[in-house]
């Protein structure tokens, strides 16, 4: 039992982590210190971490414009981050990359992609090393809704399943593709139905239930790692806020807003469940959130007391060799 | 020394690259062809015959039919690459970057630096290009100005089957993307070239031809037609120096430089645009750094500025030939 | 006397035309054989055209500047007992002969060989000689020895363009590829002289050669020394041309930076350094060098050869084992070599070893000055 609790304790950390990291980006960014855009993954915290929790760091993920959420639940360093994201030298990718591409390999996180359905393509083509050289290796595509209307993203569905490849495609519908809602957007029935359409198992589960999606992507990141092909899981959970940092919402209701904090909160809904649970009482919660808190405060100390890449910096890392 | 074709001298490359190194792939439409007929396996071998034969030694999991999905197969490529493998796709024309640009200059051209230098993405993309196969406008284009002005890319464009294999064989193992330009017309341009592998590094122009009173730098096919425009001068008492640059990213500037230093004189003959193409990159470059050389004006040989015509007399006009380039050297001098 | 032709001459298998730089005769001279005749420019190199026939020069042919086909009409020789009109005949129906025609090739053309010692191909260039009676029955019969021609650091079988033919006239002449150059293995297990001594060895082992002239140049002529040394009798005649570790230091800068230039710029200034006239390195010259040291292998092999000694004093030849020597030991010095240099020339004393100094030249006297160079290497067969 205690093994059980200690991996409830991790994953409700991880969620914590990425919550706390981006309520507090929200309220950093307000100090114009932050550089460029940022997007928020608060609200969807139990999908990368449910599905995240199933792999390796020699597992490959790709990610979205979104992509702090994933990050975290990789792996990455959140002072690395932190820093990346204030665009200094020591930040993951030297101040290079910002919000939008944060990487790191070593993890297996595969960047952050700023363009919309631009890593479904990469993803397989993790997937297809790990077939080339017989590793059990697996990789991981995080797409939004949005993307998943992309032609990149049909064509990466099509090729994995024609070349059978250890790839999942995780679908987290947030409602939104900027300001336009999934419902309007989407043209199938579901994101799951659709996928179901290209040849790979598809299922639909509540983003918002971190024990749904972890059954869920067990299932499909098994299937990959012992040589079955491809799979889908489209996974609903609201994003907090807006599509970016300052963006007023006005597609959306006050209503609805108000109401996803009360009934649509990841955490709160994983909390009730452990709580009620024998294992975990209220004050190991406590003391993560108070211990997490801690680790973010002193990454924003870090990130904002670290120095810029110099003039230098400029010209490097363009190429390996020129 | 054998005599082989570009087609020939490509096949042994990457064969002899295979064949060295298990983590290089191939992965393209009809790369082999066949899966799924009711015919034979590697029924084309490449679209046009350059990957025949390589399916039968390495197999499926090495050379590997995709469907027609240029977006996938681009990415794949990338992805593969920055996580071990060494990719080669192949893009039948390049005039189908149009529905893969994505995958090539925004990933796999940006990851480096993006990344801040801690990731190696060691891809080629191999294309065909290149007017005269009576084949219009969506099949005929040369492009590769487009890719040479994105900083990340690396651009390769053999005139001989020498330089095809050397510079093929150099860009798989180099660790950058790179994009290798193959002219449709040169497939059964035929060279000595040693059965053995070699490699001849980017960003060194070659001199293909020496001379003293005019430099005309040409790219891919544009070479012969500039060594045929020579001819045609020397007779004529003009020597012409003529400059292969080989690779258009990098790009050896200092033989271009040297060579304007000592004839003054600079003649660009590119096929790829008559717009912020390589004629006038390249005249923009010695404009610049070479101007207190120059005796003239910089000359700029391309096709006009239109897509590529069907109707053969219209192709015919479209392409620069060696008696438009020695026009232009006569109104150089004149 | 017949009307005979002088045609522009082959040197060496990638030849396939030559500028005609200067006449050296005009018509009414009379001329000799081996005369020297006019200059030629390949994209290789240039050189000094010898007659190959005697007579009175009635017509000049080619002009100075005019690019000309291998085989192609000169100038032509008669005496006074043919008209005007039969040599405007002869000129007339004069037919270039195709250089690559096949028929051709059992009669003095080169043919390229390959033999296998282990897991390694040595390849190499043979010639017969022109007359077929002169062919010898597996290089045995007195006096039908064959030449074996061992080119130096970084060299191949082409470098003897100059002199093969010559050579070849009277005598089965083999280059050889040293492994880790030209067309033999990359691969060199061995690179010291030592060891390069047993793969000349093993060759002659494997072509059945008793006997051998050995004729090498720089490090290959420490390697011809070296198989005099561990074989006497199986060398009739050593020719030592610029030989390495024989009194004289190998300059090591050339030898780095040999090794380490990679593109046309850095090699150009080290392949000048080997010739007493600069001109003399064209850009096809350059070229080729390029595309040798651009293959696979290539690198590591040179590295592997340098690294065994070849610049070193210690593995220098101890000049009491060379006077020991009693075939007949030929020592050709460049005036102005800048790869070995030094006043060791005339130090070797021994009844049988002659040195010579050929002006005009540096590192590489049989291609610069080929006519004094293959007047002593035939005085010395």
């Amino acid at each position: 039992m205690g093994s059980d609790k200690n991996k409830l304790l991790d994953a409700y950390r991880r969620m914590k982590s990425i919550r706390e990291f981006e309520e507090r980006i929200h309220v950093e960014n307000t100090t114009g210190e932050i550089p460029g855009f940022v997007h928020l993954y608060a609200g969807q915290e139990a999908i990368a971490t449910a599905v995240c929790k199933h792999l390796k760091d020699s597992d490959y993920i790709g990610s979205t414009h979104r992509g702090h959420g994933h990050s975290i639940a990789k792996g990455c360093d959140i002072n690395g981050m932190m820093a990346e994201i204030y665009g200094k030298k020591n930040g993951l990718c030297a101040g290079k990359g910002g919000s939008m591409h944060i990487a790191d390999f070593e993890k297996g996180m595969l960047g952050a992609n700023a363009i919309v359905g631009g890593n479904p393509p990469l993803v397989i083509g993790a997937a297809l090393t790990a077939k080339v050289q017989g590793t059990d290796g697996v990789a991981v595509s995080f797409s939004g809704d949005g993307a998943s209307n992309q032609g990149t993203t049909f064509e990466s569905m099509n090729m994995a399943v024609v070349l059978q490849l250890p790839v999942v495609f995780i679908f987290e519908n947030n409602g939104y593709g900027e300001g336009t809602g999934c419902d309007y957007a989407v043209g199938a029935e579901s994101i799951a139905q659709r996928a179901e359409g290209f040849g790979l198992p598809a299922v639909q589960v509540d983003g918002t239930d971190f024990f749904a999606v972890e059954a869920a992507a067990k299932e499909a990141i098994n299937r990959a790692r012992t040589g079955q092909g491809p799979s889908a899981i489209e996974a609903v959970a609201m994003r907090f806020y807006g599509h970016f940092e300052g963006d007023p919402q006005a597609y959306r209701s006050a209503e609805e807003l108000t109401q996803l904090r009360e009934t649509g909160d990841c955490l709160k809904i994983f909390r009730d469940k452990v709580e009620a649970g024998k294992h975990v009482t209220k004050a190991d919660l406590d003391q993560i959130d108070q211990e997490v808190k801690s680790v973010i405060d002193s990454a924003v100390k870090a990130a904002r007391e670290a120095d810029f890449p110099t003039k230098d910096d400029l010209l490097t890392d363009v190429y390996v060799s020129y | 020394m054998t005599q082989k074709t570009i087609r020939e001298a490509l096949n042994d490359a990457l064969r002899q690259e295979m064949r060295r190194d298990n983590n290089v792939i191939i992965l393209g439409e009809d790369v082999a062809g066949g899966h799924g007929g009711t015919g034979v396996i590697d029924a084309y071998g490449g679209p046009l015959g350059v990957t025949k034969g390589l399916i039968g030694e390495f197999g499926a999991n090495r050379v590997i039919d995709t469907p027609i999905t240029e977006s996938a197969i681009m990415g794949a490529a990338a992805g593969a690459a920055a996580t071990g493998l060494r990719p080669i796709a192949e893009l039948m024309f390049v005039d189908f970057m149009g529905v893969c640009f994505d995958q090539i200059f925004n990933q796999a051209a940006k990851f480096r630096y993006m990344f801040g230098g801690k990731t190696r993405t060691p891809m080629v993309i191999r294309t065909t290009i290149g007017a005269g196969m009576r084949t219009a406008a969506q099949h005929s284009q040369c492009l590769y100005h487009m890719f040479t002005s994105v900083p990340g890319l690396k651009c390769v464009m053999p005139s001989n089957a020498y330089d095809a294999k050397g510079l093929l064989i150099e860009a798989i193992r180099d660790d950058d993307p790179v994009i290798f330009f193959e002219n449709k017309l040169l497939y059964d341009h035929a060279c000595d070239v040693p059965d053995e592998s070699y490699a001849i590094p980017f960003g060194e122009a070659n001199v293909v031809r020496e001379g003293h009173d005019i430099t005309i730098v040409a790219f891919s096919r544009m070479v012969h037609i500039a060594e045929e425009a020579a001819k045609t001068l020397a007779s004529e008492g003009i020597s012409v120096e003529v400059i292969d640059p080989r690779t258009t990213s990098p790009l050896d500037e200092e033989t271009i430089l040297e060579s304007v230093e000592k004839t003054g004189r600079l003649v660009v003959v590119d096929e790829s645009a008559a717009r912020c193409g390589m004629a006038a990159d390249i005249a923009g470059l010695v404009a610049e750094k070479g101007f207190s050389s120059l005796k003239g004006p910089i000359i700029q040989i391309t096709p006009p500025h239109t897509p590529v015509p069907f109707s053969p007399p219209l192709e015919d006009a479209f392409i620069p030939s060696a008696a438009t380039v020695v026009a232009g050297v006569h109104r150089l001098l004149k | 006397m017949t009307i005979k032709a002088i045609t522009v001459p082959k040197w060496g298998l990638s030849m396939d035309e030559g500028e005609l730089i200067e006449w050296h005769i005009s018509p009414g001279d009379e001329i000799n054989i081996g005369q020297e005749i006019a200059e030629i420019e390949t994209s290789k190199i240039a050189g000094a055209v010898e007659a190959a026939v005697s007579g009175k020069v009635r017509r000049l042919i080619a002009e100075e500047g005019e690019m000309l086909p291998v085989g192609a009409l000169m100038a032509v020789l008669a005496d006074d007992t043919q008209n005007d009109e039969a040599i405007d005949a002869f000129i007339a129906t004069f037919k270039v002969e195709d250089p690559d025609d096949p028929a051709l090739e059992t009669a003095g053309m080169p043919n390229i060989l390959s033999a296998k010692l282990g897991d390694m191909d040595i390849s190499y260039l043979e010639t017969m000689p022109h007359e077929p009676a002169n062919i010898p029955d597996n290089g045995q019969k007195s006096g039908e020895i064959p030449v074996i021609l061992i080119h130096g650091y970084g060299g191949d079988c082409n470098n003897w363009l100059f002199n093969q033919g010559k050579l070849g006239e009277t005598h089965r002449v083999i280059a050889l590829d040293l492994p880790g150059h030209g067309r033999s293995t990359k691969y060199v297990k061995d690179g010291s002289v030592k060891g390069l001594a047993r793969v000349v060895d093993g060759f002659l082992d494997r072509l059945a050669i008793e006997k051998a002239h050995l004729i090498g140049h720089s490090m290959g002529a420490a390697i011809a020394l070296q198989c005099a040394l561990n074989d006497p009798r199986r060398v009739t005649s050593l020719s030592l041309i610029c030989p390495a570790l024989v009194g004289r230091p190998v300059n090591s800068d050339y030898i780095t930076n040999f090794m380490q230039a990679r593109t046309r710029k850095q090699l150009k200034p080290v392949l000048q350094q080997l010739f007493s006239d600069e001109k003399l390195v064209t850009a096809d010259l350059i070229d080729d060098v390029l595309k040798y040291k651009r293959l696979d292998g290539v690198d590591e092999a040179l590295k592997v050869i340098a690294d065994a000694g070849l610049t070193t004093e210690q593995s220098a030849f101890n000049d009491n084992e060379i006077a020991g020597l009693r075939m007949p030991v030929s020592i050709i010095w460049g005036e102005n070599d800048k790869i070995i240099s030094g006043t060791g020339a005339h130090i070797l004393t021994g009844k049988n070893i002659r040195s010579h100094q050929v002006k005009d030249s540096g590192h590489m006297p049989h291609m610069e000055n080929a006519g004094a160079v293959n007047e002593i290497l035939m005085e010395n067969l």
